[in-house]
């Protein structure tokens, strides 16, 4: 009886002391969320001493392996089409045709019937899914092409300290941060696209990944303003991107996430003075546009980003984008415009400043450091119901 | 003083209004006592009830669906319906045709008659054609003009229509190459080109019930309810009730009745009488501006009109619910063109049904985007549109128009031109004792929704002030629109209201004094028995007098009482 | 660009040219035609929400008249221009209904608190009924504002003629299946007009079985389907006929679809490409009657971004203390200014016979009030443009000195041949022309 008694009352002691703690903290936390509208690789404003020359595009550097008589017919712009068509002959590029979708069944047939080389071409996905076998999807074989691409001189850029060292060839950040590691942008930062449509006041209004915008959910907040430990999970969208009636990102639409685990991540972070900091994880993102079905890899990435008053985020994905991926993203790109890059020269250029990750057996660098800069607005991130396995 | 002037002519027309009136009742209640005894058929009497009404748009597109199928395309413009004493039901009574109507009717007329008669088509819905013993096919078309007559004009064709539609299937052959299909198909578009087509024109026939009365016809019959439960034409069966004379009796007309209630078209009619009552056509001409709400997308109010419809349909008609509770109800249909608007998650972009918390501030349609979006400034809220929407939709209070010579500059204070908040700009209308006379009964409601901006949304303060939604209501103090919805809810204008919009909806006129005594029972009845609005209907419907054909002299409802004061 | 084969060298209309616009009133056609060879149109433009009459009324009478700052756009067009201010309108013991009594009774003579309680048809009606016929289209009624509602034109209180609302369902109307190009080399008439106006000849002669089973209350609306029914069937017999060459006439190409809005930059777009698009249909000869209306009485017209709109501002923003005049509200008012000289712009733009096309019609602009801010009816802002092929004054300011509006409906009346003497119900009856606009 005695005992009974003892185990009642240390029980109810429990209860009491259980409420009491929860009482302290009877709020419940809250989830902040938000889909990302635009996302790409910052660029600073270059002048004549960051960038002596623009780098060339493929069009441009096949215009220079031809004789003084063409050279001066194809300088012509009006020419372009011609210059590019003639390129095509000349370096043997190829390309599957047709409307077929392509599957492991007939993606040999595919490559034969298109005089691809055996184990060369890649899946290239505009505007149907075809087999491509040019510059972008095997740089190696066109090294005529790997010339005339400028890197970036300049001692400013976008990025973050990754290493915690402040080496020689490392950059300052743009709000004076030092030791900023972003071998991607030394590498083609002086390119076209990265010099036209780079600049945030450009970008931050590009819509980008419509068709599966980055989800971005912030769970565990107890204060929105300082928070020492909240949980983030980095999703790509089952939905598509939502316009406002103005055409840019629509705020509060609700999205699913898509269910593949390779698109979905985890890390722990924190909020100091509304700006939201992460641990250091691994992610995939996903870049799905009518040109583009992308997978970019970022490892040991952070993601550092100021949460705003009215629920819109902005900030930046930090970390090693591997090369894979990274070149799979250019060969995804240049189907519609190779004369935008010399996927060669961009290529050699990214291998030769690869910064992380050694291959094992090579030694090689497989990655760069790199950064992308985001912008999204608030967003409802809708989980649905665990599925009864059926299987 | 302009508003002296103004204010005595009103009184004087009053006056002289109040002596007509103490004639007219005089006359009318001979004219009353007369009626019953009156065998007059409807030809010759005078202004009686109308016996022409317009199809709606909604309606004629329904007849088509459901006569031709729903795959038949009816595409063009229609003439827009006219809103007479607050509903298009009643101006159905009073318009025609104009030439550039009717214009439209006929090019319409013609799509849809020629998509009837395609390859694709005409399998089913002609279903025979020339053959060895009907070699022109003649025989065969005057039996689809016959069975499809009967559907389009709701009544069998007369040997003269048949004769014409004959005819002009003849004429079309002999001009046209002489295709069966391509004349069948002009003699269809002239059948509904026919006014019996978009129109209803009821007639009488001897009262069984009462001898040397009339009545509606059991043709007649079948079109009113029919229109008034589903929206659209009668059915085969509801014909053949017709036909048999079914109709003519109680127990015939009540089981037709019972068997259209009981259906899922029902909810069509339901549907068409709340859009009417609520005027959400005037939806089609809202527009938001995009930059100070971009949340508010371009089909934003087709839904927000949708969320209204479906959410009413589902208390009052699925759930059989109280009519007041539309007034506080937290049940809302949702998707996710709205969620935004609302700010709440979705699991999906289709329609469910969502339940607000009980903490949240929205409940009662009156929360809903398309009243208050509905009900405001493309870039503003309003509170005296919004305010004189609930006066005039949810009281039957009509408000007159603003006195012509309003002089602002007397009450604006030109050293605080800042203001604020919608309380503050609309404050002069109240410090006016001009303007108060009928401000002060749209404003303070209108008020107590400002936490609600021009597209709907929520907020909590306006350029920085905090919402004051406070405000009174005959007597009864709210503050917010939570507790706006209560008031109304419990106050018994509204319920009276729809009583009278209901009836007024059902006969497609005015009302009259005739009317008096039966609007008074259903308003009795409607409240003791609990507000549900299918029992309304099925009152209005199984009444009598629905189909009684009285002469009565037209006037206002207003005068008759007015004089029935003057008289007693 | 001609198109289809001219005769000869010289443009020459052929006689069955003028027997194709005589209807059974002829004295009314040879009136319309005035002094020269081309029929001679007539047509409103309506703007709401008035003007500020300090800036607006010109001081100098006469011709040669100032242009104030909300006129100023008219300067390009001034010489087409009339302007008639001052008029003013009878109430007749109406209260005074805000944009609707001055409309109404500059429209049809008489006072009215509302449309559905008007006791006469609206003048472009009247007009239309005297030289409507032998148009393919008896007249055309437009707005930009995407609202078939946006109209002024009412045969009677309960049949308002809906406006075609956007600039491609105007196209499709006037320049669609049905249209016959007049100058085209060849025409066919086509069986399926024969057959189709048969069918309604066949609708019209139910008539009077109709008429029996109906009480009198419903009879003037069954009366008003069949005329309608008639006046299509007619339609229908002038589409049987060669339609004569019109030598101004360039068919339009499509036009893209501009998204009706309520914002006014964008309401002007799409204004333009309809008047420029009517402009046509004149020149081609498929109407002889129109009415455009820019916006509507209430004039639910605003600028993207802003939260109050045109009428909010014009009774809410206050007087600028140092400009003197509500300076949003200015803008409105003149930006409905330019609108209208687009619109003057467009008809002059289009060559027919020894002038244009301007030159033979005759446009009446007005508006629901004055100053909007208390709704004033009088001094309500009315204006004129072209020389009716040469029965009026163009360019001249008439100042109309209290005088009723009446005398304006009067007057267009008379000038498009329309035999009246008088106008106006009771108290605002007149028989008295305004002599000084006539040519």
């Amino acid at each position: 009886m005695n005992t009974l008694a003892t185990t009642v009352s240390a029980s109810a002691a429990a209860i009491a002391l259980a409420g009491a703690t929860l009482s302290l903290q009877n709020r419940p936390s809250e989830t902040r969320s938000f889909v990302i509208a635009s996302i790409y690789m910052p660029s600073v404003e270059v002048d004549s001493k960051s960038c002596p020359t623009e780098s060339k595009n493929a069009l441009q550097v096949f215009l220079d392996t031809l004789s003084p008589e063409e050279r001066v017919k194809y300088a012509d712009p009006a020419r372009g089409r011609e210059l590019g068509a003639l390129m095509s002959r000349t370096l043997g590029f190829k390309r599957s045709v047709g409307d077929t979708p392509i599957s492991s069944d007939n993606i040999e047939d595919l490559r034969r019937a298109a005089g691809i080389p055996p184990g060369k071409g890649a899946i290239v996905s505009y505007p149907t899914r075809h087999l491509a076998y040019d510059t972008c999807t095997n740089p190696d074989d066109f090294p005529t092409q790997a010339s005339g691409n400028q890197e970036y001189l300049g001692k400013v850029a976008y990025g973050m300290n990754l290493d915690g060292k402040v080496g020689k060839r490392d950059f300052v950040g743009v709000d004076g941060e030092p030791g900023v590691d972003n071998a991607w942008y030394r590498a083609v930062g002086c390119g076209r696209i990265a010099r036209s449509t780079g600049v945030p006041r450009v970008a931050d209004n590009v819509l980008v990944s419509q068709a599966s915008p980055t989800l971005i959910e912030v769970t565990g907040i107890d204060d929105d303003r300082n928070d020492s430990d909240v949980d983030v999970n980095v999703y790509a969208s089952a939905d598509a991107l939502e316009l406002s009636a103005t055409g840019g990102a629509l705020a509060d639409a609700s999205y699913h996430p898509d269910p593949r685990p390779m698109l979905t991540s985890h890390v722990k972070g924190r909020i100091t003075n509304g700006v939201l900091t992460t641990d250091t994880f691994d992610i995939t993102l996903h870049f799905h546009e009518s040109i583009i079905d992308a997978r970019p890899v970022m490892r040991r990435a952070r993601i550092r980003a100021t949460i705003n008053a009215d629920g819109s985020i902005e900030g930046g994905i930090y970390g090693y984008h591997t090369l894979a991926s990274l070149e799979d993203e250019y060969a995804q790109a240049s189907t519609i415009g190779a004369n935008l890059m010399s996927c060669p020269g961009q290529v050699k250029a990214l291998r030769a400043n690869a910064d992380g990750f050694p291959d094992p057996r090579t030694h090689r660098n497989t990655a760069i450091s790199s950064m992308y800069r985001f912008k999204g607005v608030a967003a409802y991130v809708v989980h649905k119901p665990a599925q009864v396995a059926t299987q | 003083m302009t508003g002296d002037r103004v204010n005595r002519q009103i009184k004087l027309k009053w006056l002289v209004a109040g002596l007509s009136a103490a004639v007219f009742a005089w006359a009318s209640v001979n004219a009353a006592q007369r009626g019953s005894e009156n065998t007059t058929p409807a030809a010759d009497a005078a202004a009686v009830t109308p016996q022409l009404f317009r199809l709606t748009e909604a309606q004629y597109r329904a007849s088509i669906a459901d006569i031709f199928g729903a795959d038949i395309r009816v595409a063009g413009r229609f003439e827009p319906d006219l809103r007479v004493d607050g509903l298009l039901a009643v101006g159905g009574s009073t318009i025609s045709v104009t030439r550039g109507g009717f214009e439209q009717y006929e090019a319409i007329a013609r799509t849809i008659a020629d998509q009837v008669t395609d390859p694709a088509h005409r399998g089913t819905l002609v279903g025979c054609g020339p053959s060895a013993v009907d070699p022109d096919g003649r025989a065969c078309a005057k039996t689809f003009f016959e069975r499809v007559g009967l559907r389009l004009y709701r009544r069998p064709l007369g040997p003269s229509e048949i004769a014409l539609a004959m005819k002009n299937w003849d004429d079309a052959r002999q001009q046209l190459g002489g295709d069966f299909y391509v004349a069948t198909s002009a003699a269809l578009s002239g059948l509904l080109s026919g006014m019996e087509f978009i129109f209803r024109i009821e007639n009488t026939t001897a009262d069984p019930a009462r001898p040397g009365a009339r009545t509606l016809d059991a043709w007649s019959r079948a079109s009113r309810i029919s229109y008034l439960l589903w929206n659209s034409t009668p059915d085969e069966e509801l014909l053949a009730a017709a036909k048999s004379g079914a109709l003519m009796t109680d127990a015939g007309l009540a089981a037709q009745v019972d068997r259209l209630m009981a259906s899922p078209r029902f909810i069509n009619g339901a549907r068409a009488f709340f859009d009417d009552y609520l005027r959400f056509d005037d939806l089609n001409t809202v527009s938001k501006d995009g930059t100070i709400y971009p949340r508010y997308r371009a089909a934003v109010t087709g839904d927000a009109r949708e969320q209204t419809l479906r959410t009413i349909v589902d208390l009052l008609i699925v759930k059989r619910g109280d009519f007041r509770d539309l007034l506080t109800t937290r049940q809302v249909a949702m998707n996710g063109m709205l969620s935004p608007l609302y700010k709440i998650p979705v699991d999906q972009k289709g329609w469910a049904m969502h339940e607000f918390g009980p903490n949240e501030p929205r409940a009662g349609i009156l929360t809903q985007i398309a009243f208050l979006a509905g009900h405001s400034h493309p870039g503003r809220s309003s509170a005296t549109l919004r305010g004189k929407a609930i006066r005039e939709i949810l009281m039957c209070d009509p408000i007159p128009a603003p006195p012509a010579n309003v002089n602002f500059t007397v009450v604006q204070d030109v050293n605080n031109p800042k203001l604020l908040t919608a309380r503050a700009r609309v404050q002069a209308h109240l410090d006016d004792e001009e303007c108060a006379s009928c401000h002060k009964r749209m404003d303070p409601m209108g008020l107590a929704l400002e936490n609600y901006d021009g597209a709907g949304q929520y907020r909590t303060s306006e350029n920085g002030v905090p919402i004051d939604a406070t405000g009174e209501l005959d007597g009864v103090k709210f503050d917010g629109a939570v507790q706006l919805g209560q008031a109304l809810r419990n106050n018994p204008k509204v319920s009276a209201c729809l009583v009278e919009t209901a009836l007024r909806y059902s006969f497609g006129r005015r009302l009259t004094a005739m009317d008096d005594g039966m609007l008074a029972r259903l308003k009795t009845q409607f409240s003791t028995d609990g507000y549900h609005v299918p029992d309304l209907i099925r009152a209005i419907v199984l009444s009598p007098t629905y189909y009684a054909v009285t002469p009565a002299v037209k006037r206002p409802r207003r005068l008759a009482q007015l004089a029935a004061g003057a008289k007693g | 660009m001609l198109r289809g084969v001219m005769r000869g060298g010289a443009v020459v209309l052929a006689l069955p040219f003028l027997d194709y616009f005589l209807d059974t009133n002829g004295t009314a056609i040879a009136a319309s035609l005035g002094g020269g060879r081309m029929p001679v149109r007539f047509g409103t433009w309506f703007w709401g929400c008035g003007m500020i009459p300090g800036r607006w009324n010109p001081t100098k009478a006469g011709s040669a008249y100032d242009l104030p700052a909300q006129l100023a756009p008219l300067k390009p067009v001034q010489q087409h221009v009339s302007i008639l201010s001052n008029f003013a309108v009878p109430l007749e013991g109406q209260a005074n209904s805000p944009h609707y009594s001055g409309n109404i009774a500059i429209r049809t003579g008489s006072a009215a608190e509302g449309w559905q309680k008007i006791a006469a048809p609206t003048l472009d009606v009247i007009i239309s009924d005297a030289i409507g016929s032998g148009s393919v289209f008896r007249s055309l009624d437009l707005s930009p504002s995407g609202n078939p509602r946006t109209s002024y034109s009412y045969r009677n209180g309960s049949s308002q003629n809906a406006a075609i609302p956007t600039p491609l369902e105007m196209y499709q109307k006037i320049f669609g299946t049905d249209f016959h190009d007049p100058n085209a080399a060849a025409f066919t008439p086509d069986p399926h007009y024969m057959v189709r106006k048969s069918i309604l000849s066949g609708v019209t002669d139910e008539r009077r079985k109709l008429m029996q089973r109906i009480g009198a209350a419903d009879r003037a609306r069954v009366d008003q389907y069949f005329t309608s029914v008639r006046e299509i069937e007619q339609k229908l017999a002038l589409q049987l006929e060669k339609p004569p060459p019109a030598e101004a006439c360039r068919v339009p190409a499509k036009p893209q679809e501009i998204a009706a809005s309520t914002d006014i930059t964008q309401r002007e777009a799409g204004h333009k490409v309809m008047a420029d698009m009517l402009a046509m249909a004149l020149a081609c000869n498929q109407t002889k009657v129109f009415n455009m209306t820019f916006s509507e009485a209430l004039a639910e017209l605003r600028s993207d971004g802003s939260t109050t709109g045109y009428h909010q501002s014009t009774h809410e923003e206050l007087t600028d203390r140092t400009l003197g005049y509500q300076p949003t509200v200015d803008k409105f008012a003149t930006q409905c200014m330019g609108a209208w000289a687009d619109f003057v712009t467009s008809m002059a733009a289009v060559k027919e016979g020894d002038g244009t096309l301007l030159d033979n019609m005759l446009v009446f602009a007005h508006s629901d009030v004055s100053f909007a801010k208390n709704h004033d009816p009088n001094g309500i802002p009315m204006m004129t443009a072209g020389r009716a092929g040469g029965k009026i004054k163009a360019g001249i300011h008439i100042n109309g000195n209290g005088d009723s509006v009446t005398r304006v409906g009067l007057t267009l009346q008379q000038v498009m041949g329309v035999p009246a003497d008088a106008w106006g119900a009771a108290g605002s009856r007149t028989n008295r022309t305004l002599t000084e606009l006539l040519a």
